[in-house]
């Protein structure tokens, strides 16, 4: 039974919702939800787990082909081939943008035990995002297969930025995802216009070309996206170059503001999930 | 105040309303709909409310009561009457609109069997999922594995994905789990109305054991029959208003006779093709007249019409009560009357069956008339012919036995005792 007994009080108008207290004694249901999704998505599959792998390399490869080999965009470090460049980004893009949609549809899909039984209701968000985050640790192992491959020493730089950068990477992809996972509760376009936006996000951010293409004077304004940020940080942790500091606090700071907005609306929202999901 | 009568929930002035849009269709909308009131309003304000068109529904209204430790609580009602918010309410699925509710004590809500069973995880892993989600600890879910698995019957299937599952062995995996969450507060919806008789038997024999261990219940149901035999209070809701609250008997007592079919007709036309009919079929109390509701313990009678076109060899006219639930509870035919069966010549009958002293406990009935002859199709049949006998607050077995008639029969028998000594 959920830790201690406690005597439980209801009262109109009055819930108690974005408690982290709360959300401590549900942790073992946080847990059991990560544990059901991961098992579930990886269920009556033949590759299972290496659908996580799979993806971001293939996407490295049509890249290489079309951005690099065709078009001629460069990593920007002139020791990093193309291929190591853009599977390190695409390996962060996609724990961002599969977090953000799943955690946008965690609620519509958890709607059966929405309607039936009580718990707090970021419960199902924070699952989904811990499902991507499983997927990326799959996925940065090819990564270091990559790097000795091609002979590249990581620096050890990279190595203490890779965590940070996911932790700002998830945050913001949070505090997106559980502002339209309360909006797709009410209105179900967001099931259909977010991998759409997502989609066409991976192109104004410096995924597949190096944010240093960016025009100088503009290139502060690209780091207000915090993908930007946990990217082109740990591209210039790993490779050696120089950090934009600056650039970096100030994804951190859209983060911030992305998750405040996010855990705003769902805490206005979340009384009346039941009743209209 | 001693621990048994202390309340445990204790509920003061709930009240639940909705607002219906005339216009909008699905319970949500698209942006498209509502993109004129978003322009309106900011995104954080309360979209749409107060458009209009809104009409305010209460689900429920005013609803105030007690429930004391150790209670079976039990709320009856229509489809719609506010049942189900009620426990949604307290299981803090939904918020009420005014009010207050006070519960001691840990709560669990069982509102569907296997909520959150996912059909590709195998029974084991739904074991853990769904205890988890009901509320037992991972820890607690391990020591009581074995129980669960046992109490459910199912060993073979453990490790089998229950979409394999037939609905009659995922219905027990689910209420196995539920059975065992030990929470101070149960509140359970409708579950009861799955799996075989049998099993339907252990179930509540579950509940009630937990009940006697001080566990409080609440407990809501279509079934009468079953929230006569675990209620000992119950709440009659119509139209979200508490129109009863206290006794069992007189709670299903009111969704009886507030919820009785639609009167039937009893009298039939004629058809030519039909070689045997019945023509009409009358309940008639003491004073004989047509009814539908009889006193408890009062004489009665059926008469039944009917119109032989056609000479008929062997023919049984017959009646069948059938309780609520459809379980046979009597039977009578002419064969009683003749010894053998008859032949019925052409002509038009009447058949005037008396019950003197047979008599029913209070509840609702069908009567089920038929014609027949051995080995053939029935020459006519009539069901669902209603009949309720109405409760009786002075009758003797009222004070005792939890205030629970047992079976259908309420025959009274002589009692000779002597003092040997």
């Amino acid at each position: 039974m959920r830790s201690v007994t406690q005597d439980i009080y209801i009262e109109a108008e009055k819930r108690q919702s974005l408690s982290i207290r709360e959300l401590w004694l549900y942790r073992e249901l946080f847990f059991f939800f990560a544990w059901r999704d991961i098992k579930v998505r990886y269920k009556q599959t033949a590759l299972g787990a290496g659908w996580a792998i799979l993806q971001p390399f293939l996407a490295t490869g049509v890249f290489t082909l079309f951005f690099n080999k065709v078009a001629g965009i460069q990593s920007g470090n002139v020791a990093v081939p193309y291929a190591v460049f853009a599977y390190l980004g695409l390996m962060y893009w996609n724990c961002f943008n599969s977090s953000i949609n799943t955690v946008a549809n965690s609620l519509v899909a958890s709607q059966g035990v929405i309607t039936k039984i009580y718990f707090p209701r970021l419960i199902p968000c924070l699952a989904a995002a811990a499902l991507s985050v499983v997927d990326f640790f799959f996925a940065s192992t090819i990564f270091f297969v990559l790097m000795a491959v091609y002979r590249i020493p990581p620096h050890i730089e990279g190595l203490l930025y890779f965590i940070p950068a996911l932790g700002l990477l998830v945050a913001a992809a949070l505090g997106i995802g559980i502002f339209f996972a309360a909006l797709n509760v009410k209105y179900r376009d967001v099931r259909s216009a977010l991998p759409f936006i997502t989609q066409l996000l991976l192109f104004i951010t410096p995924v597949i070309y190096p944010i240093t293409s960016i025009p100088e004077q503009y290139r502060i304004f690209a780091f207000l996206n915090p993908v930007a940020g946990a990217i082109s940080g740990i591209r210039a942790a790993m490779f050696g170059d120089a950090i934009n500091w600056n650039g970096v606090l100030l994804s951190c700071l859209s983060t911030i503001v992305a998750l405040f907005i996010g855990l705003m609306y769902f805490k206005k929202t979340e009384k009346n999930f039941a009743d209209i999901i | 105040m001693n621990e048994e009568n202390e309340p445990v929930i204790t509920v003061e002035n709930i009240s639940k309303s909705y607002h219906i849009r005339h216009r909008a269709s699905a319970s949500y909308g698209t942006i498209k709909d509502k993109f004129g009131n978003f322009v309106k309003k900011p995104l954080f304000g309360t979209g749409g409310e107060d458009s209009e068109t809104d009409e305010t529904f209460w689900a429920l209204k005013d609803i105030n009561f007690t429930v004391n430790k150790g209670d079976v609580f039990g709320i009856v009602g229509k489809n719609g009457s506010g049942k189900s918010t009620m426990l949604k309410i307290l299981s803090r699925i939904v918020e009420p609109t005014t009010g207050v509710i006070r519960m001691r004590g840990r709560v669990a809500s069982m509102l569907e069997v296997g909520t959150g069973f996912h059909p590709e995880l195998t029974g084991r892993e739904n074991i853990y999922f769904n205890g988890s989600m009901i509320g037992m600890s991972r820890q607690e879910i391990k020591a009581k594995f074995d129980d669960i698995v046992a109490f459910s019957e199912i060993e073979k299937f453990l490790d089998t994905p229950v979409k394999f599952y037939s609905s009659g062995v995922y219905v027990r995996l689910a209420f196995a789990v539920a059975a065992h969450l030990d929470p101070d507060i149960l509140i359970i919806d409708e579950v009861l109305a799955v799996g075989d008789a049998q099993f339907q038997k252990k179930c509540l024999d579950r509940i009630l054991s937990g009940a006697k261990r001080g566990q409080t219940i609440l407990f809501v149901s279509h079934s009468m029959t079953i929230v006569k035999q675990v209620c000992n209070k119950a709440m009659y809701l119509e139209k979200g208003r508490a129109k009863y609250i206290g006794e069992t008997e007189f709670a299903t007592e009111q969704y009886m006779e507030k919820n009785m079919p639609a009167v039937v007709e009893t009298h039939f036309e004629e058809t030519p093709k039909k070689s045997v009919q019945f023509l009409d079929i009358s309940i008639m109390n003491e004073a004989n007249e047509k009814v539908e509701a009889l006193d408890l313990d009062e004489s009665w009678q059926v008469k039944l019409k009917y119109k032989v076109k056609d000479p008929c060899e062997r023919t049984i006219v017959a009646v069948e009560i059938l309780s609520n639930e459809g379980q046979p509870v009597y039977m009578t035919s002419d064969t009683d009357y003749h010894k053998n069966m008859k032949v019925l010549e052409a002509g038009k009958y009447s058949a005037l069956i008396q019950f003197n002293d047979f008599h029913l406990v209070p509840g609702v009935y069908y009567l089920r008339c038929s014609i027949q002859s051995p080995g053939k199709v029935a020459h006519d049949v009539r069901e669902n012919i209603p009949l309720r006998i109405r409760q009786n607050d002075k009758d003797v077995r009222m004070k005792y036995f939890d205030k629970k008639y047992m079976g259908y029969i309420s025959d009274k028998t002589e009692w000779a005792i002597e003092r040997k000594d």
